[in-house]
């Protein structure tokens, strides 16, 4: 019966309801389109950092993460590639040897990072060769280099030019080349561009003195979600001291850093949920205002006190429950819709260069974002309906039936 | 006869800040079942004080209270809800009627608050309204029926647990005469056919007119009650 007559109560002041209603709709939408947006970012971002350089899996030598020198280098990489191609899981893999060191050109110089890769292999690595700007991607000779419009800007040189590499071999000492800059690349990020020029491995192989050794094996896979599966598949092949460490170890700052994210979006349920509270409680409290008379007339008939309670809270909670409802159908219609085409960041390109995100974000919708609302925004207003509802408790019938 | 209502000495004070208002001096009652009885006095004199103490809305200042052999003290808002809910019956002025339910709902309310399965309390009610002549005002809110309409469904809803007493305020007040004629004919038939037990508050002399007994009250005390040999039905 108390069903009944809440869910009756609420149409009485159609307006009023669909006002509070449209409100918490509106509440609901923004949560799930910031929520789906920002794993959409975050997704992106790590997507991103995977893509350029990083990809899913890397075969490392254990302590080189944290000092990356040849020290820690993996030795007869060729043979532990070998294996790893086998796995059916693994789209691709290559062998890199990074080396920080020196680019100098007649009239500059700059600090990077260079990377010796197997060019072939590579191309299906990253996205590199398929951002050539001007010129074009290795051929697996010596004395080829890629570097990026960045990098080139810094040391006003083009393709056709030619620089000088310096860099410290295996002992310490510094050994220099000279290499043709082929091609220019430019990614969506500013700072790897900045920091990377690619040369084929053999090339630094030679220069540094690092025959038959590596720094990495990067390995990228079919299927994102198997990750650890593939990880594991791959840490028996390896010869100890060698280690297989997935994106999320190799990226833990992103990672980390989308986790705070995570946290901070609590704040902004917060202030959600806050002012659903204070329309719940401004919108119940009018309704009690209004019919306090009818609550003296129930309370004379002998209706429980408790039982207009219950009233209140059922009234405040059908809101909650149609707003929710309302709410998640349009925010999972909104992020549905902006699923496929995604949401176009070309306008803020440049300052998301510097954030290294591609410039469209693809929304992701968690079915837990569904339940979260269905469950909480009823209970949100519920809470909402509690004051007001503790008023009419309180109320006396005599002064409810004088009340005009 | 069965005594339902007993009032002993019954004052009540209202305060208000630092005015004291006396609305009943030591009134004491008894009304009996059957009867018909109408409380009549000027404004202000004490008319719906005591119908609201009677049918425990209101709490005395001194003196006591019983209904149906039943004392009614220092108890608490759920049990004297409770209380209510089987032994009185209300119908006031205006406003009586829940607005989003339909006169059926309105008056089967009271029996499902007394946990009456639906069925059963549909069937009462039903019969309430046919008893009172307005079985085709089943379906309707509220809002879609005459003020007399509106009156006679909160008389169903008063009479539908059969409560000890019906405890009725100035229930003609927003009608016009003819409409309150007809109101009291139905509520006379009811004591007469039903034997329930009335008890109204008003000055309006149609209404004082039809009481089988009239307490008159003054300055919130009884100045007179006399019971009358026989109706003097009107028109
Ligand atoms: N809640 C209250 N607070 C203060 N004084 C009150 C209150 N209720 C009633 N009174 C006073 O008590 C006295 C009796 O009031 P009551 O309403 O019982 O009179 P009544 O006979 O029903 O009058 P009316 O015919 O106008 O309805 C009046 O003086 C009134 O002002
Ligand atoms: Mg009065």
């Amino acid at each position: 019966m108390l069903v009944q007559l809440s869910w009756r109560n609420i149409w009485r002041n159609a307006r009023r309801s669909a006002i509070v209603l449209s409100s918490i709709v509106v509440g609901v939408i923004a949560v799930m389109f910031s929520n789906s947006f920002s794993l959409g970012l975050a997704h992106q971002m790590l997507q991103s950092q995977i893509r350029l350089h990083t990809t899913d899996l890397q075969i490392l030598h254990p302590r080189y993460a944290e000092n990356p020198s040849l020290e820690y280098s993996i030795v007869q990489p060729e043979q532990v590639l070998a294996r790893i191609d086998t796995l059916p899981a693994v789209a691709a893999a290559g062998i890199r040897l990074e080396q920080f060191g020196l680019i100098n050109s007649a009239l500059n110089s700059s600090g990077i990072t260079i990377v010796g890769v197997q060019p072939q292999r590579e191309r299906h690595l990253t996205i590199i060769a398929q951002s050539i700007r001007s010129g074009r991607y290795l051929s697996g000779n010596s004395y080829e280099i890629v570097i990026s419009e960045e990098t080139a800007r810094k040391l006003e040189i083009g393709v056709g030019d030619k620089v000088v590499l310096m860099a410290a071999d295996r002992t310490g000492e510094i050994r220099s080349e000279v290499a043709t800059v082929v091609g220019i690349f430019r990614t969506f990020n500013s700072d790897f561009d900045q920091m990377y020029s690619f040369v084929a491995l053999p090339f630094l192989r030679a220069m540094v003195r690092a025959d038959s050794l590596a720094t990495a094996i990067a390995v990228r896979i079919h299927s994102a979600e198997a990750v650890e599966e593939v990880q594991q598949q791959i840490t028996p092949l390896l010869p100890p001291p060698l280690v297989v460490l997935s994106y999320r170890q190799l990226l833990p700052l992103l990672s980390y850093m989308i986790e705070m994210y995570a946290q901070l979006m609590w704040i902004f349920y917060l202030i959600v949920g806050a002012a659903m509270i204070f329309g719940i409680v401004n919108t119940m409290l009018m309704a009690i205002m209004e019919r306090i008379t009818e609550f003296g007339v129930l309370l004379s008939i002998g209706i429980p006190p408790v039982k207009l309670v219950v009233l209140i809270l059922l009234e405040a909670a059908w809101l909650g429950v149609l707003g929710a409802f309302g709410g998640v159908l349009a925010g999972s219609a909104l992020i549905a819709a902006l699923q496929s085409t995604g949401i176009n960041l070309a306008f803020f390109s440049e300052g998301l260069r510097s954030l290294g995100v591609a410039a469209i974000v693809y929304p992701v919708l968690v079915p837990q974002q569904i339940l979260n609302a269905l469950i909480f925004v009823p209970l949100i207003t519920t809470a909402g309906a509690l004051y007001p509802a503790w008023k009419v408790y309180r109320l006396q019938p005599v002064e409810a039936l004088r009340f005009v | 006869m069965e005594e339902v209502v007993r009032v002993e000495k019954v004052t009540k004070i209202y305060r208000v800040g630092s005015i004291e208002t006396v609305a009943l001096r030591e009134v004491s009652l008894r009304i009996v079942q059957g009867e018909f009885t109408v409380l009549a006095g000027p404004s202000g004199s004490g008319k719906t004080t005591l119908l609201n103490i009677i049918g425990t809305l209101d709490q005395p200042t001194s003196g006591e209270v019983w209904i149906g052999g039943k004392r009614i003290a220092q108890q608490s808002a759920a049990e004297l809800a409770r209380f209510r809910l089987y032994h009185i019956g209300f119908v006031f002025q205006a406003y009586n009627l829940i607005p989003v339910l339909t006169a059926l709902e309105n008056v089967t309310l009271p029996l499902i608050l007394q946990g009456v399965a639906k069925k059963e309390a549909e069937q009462r009610a039903e019969t309430v309204l046919e008893q009172l002549g307005i079985a085709e005002l089943r379906a309707k809110k509220p809002n879609e029926m005459s003020g007399g309409q509106q009156q006679r469904v909160a008389i169903a809803r008063a009479m539908v647990t059969n409560p000890a007493i019906i405890l009725a305020d100035e229930p003609t007040a927003n009608l016009d005469s003819h409409t309150g004629a007809h109101l009291l004919d139905l509520m006379q038939q009811m004591n007469e056919e039903h034997n329930v037990t009335f008890l109204f508050a008003s000055h309006d002399p149609q209404v004082i007119d039809r009481g089988r007994r009239l307490i008159s009250i003054h300055d919130g005390a009884i100045v007179r009650d006399e019971v009358r040999s026989s109706s003097t039905a009107a028109s």
